[in-house]
């Protein structure tokens, strides 16, 4: 097998350093363990030229509150802001952003009531406060604290 | 992005902008004549709705929320003495998106979403992208109520 150019996957900073023949597994005398170790090379390469897969939950979840920040702050619809597509990714990530969530809420209030309905399965806000965003934040914190959350 | 970004017609008609950015409430309630909660009929109940009218995203849902007000269907969005009125804005598919309420000096008040309030002529921003274009204009006797006058200027 041949790998593509070097220059369109290699960082920048190492195109030139490796001879190209070094990718060139059709040489003559190129073992399976050439090219196992190859390949091995071109995806550890691929996921340090391309950041995402090197983002931690917390860099991801702070992209997807910018992204959805940026999108939604015209809109009145929650129904609109909730099923925008980084506030869905941030409920797809699960329960472990449940304390960032808390902390986000906390520095930055805003409409997180949804997501962590979603994530937890309970809703503390009484139906007097529904729309109240102090209100709502300060039920959520309170909530949070008495079942052991820290954030 | 700059307000005038998203709605190009406030550089031609202009406007101003009257408070701060804040997400405490937004342009339904405003229109309502609240600044302390958001008002949407989302099915998921997380925010505020008057009991009684649907919590559907439709114009029927919006008139019965407003008729809990006292507000009615009315023909023209010019200002009438005794009467407070406000306005619905639709997005293509006739789906409600936004709400303006009219001042006594005939111009129109909106809260931009989280961003701030403006005043603003009514189609400044109609047309947009983001709400669409006024599908409907109701109004309300202010007799009925009449420290909303003050509140409203």
């Amino acid at each position: 097998m041949r790998f593509a150019e070097t220059s369109t996957w290699l960082p920048t900073s190492l195109v030139g350093v490796y001879p190209p023949s070094l990718f060139d597994t059709e040489s003559e005398g190129v073992g399976d363990d050439a090219i196992t170790l190859a390949r091995r090379f071109i995806d550890a390469t691929k996921h340090y030229r391309f950041p995402i897969t090197r983002q931690t939950t917390v860099e991801k979840f702070q992209s997807l509150i910018s992204e959805w920040k940026n999108d939604t702050h015209l809109m009145s619809s929650s129904t609109s802001m909730i099923l925008h597509k980084a506030y869905q990714q941030i409920i797809g990530m699960g329960p472990t952003v449940i304390p960032l969530i808390l902390r986000e809420l906390q520095n930055s209030p805003d409409h997180w009531f949804a997501a962590l309905k979603a994530l937890t399965g309970i809703d503390p806000v009484a139906p007097s406060d529904r729309g109240k965003l102090g209100a709502m934040t300060n039920a959520w914190l309170e909530w949070a604290r008495r079942q052991g959350y820290s954030w | 992005m700059s307000l005038e970004a998203s709605f190009p017609r406030l550089r031609e008609t202009g406007y101003r902008i009257t408070s701060p950015a804040t997400n405490d409430y937004n342009c339904i309630a405003w229109a309502a004549g609240e600044s302390d909660r958001w008002w949407w009929p989302d099915p998921s109940g997380i925010s505020y709705w008057p009991d009684g009218a649907p919590r559907r995203e439709t114009l029927e849902a919006f008139l019965a929320a407003f008729s809990t007000l006292g507000f009615e269907l009315c023909s023209s969005e010019l200002p009438e003495a005794g009467f407070e009125k406000v306005a619905i804005y639709v997005n293509a598919q006739g789906e409600p998106t936004h709400m303006a309420r009219q001042l006594s000096s005939g111009g129109w008040t909106s809260k931009l979403g989280k961003s701030e309030d403006i005043e603003h002529q009514l189609d400044s921003l109609d047309g947009s992208h983001v709400y669409g274009s006024v599908a409907y204009i109701l109004r309300k006797s202010l007799s009925t109520h009449p420290l909303r006058e003050s509140r409203s200027s």
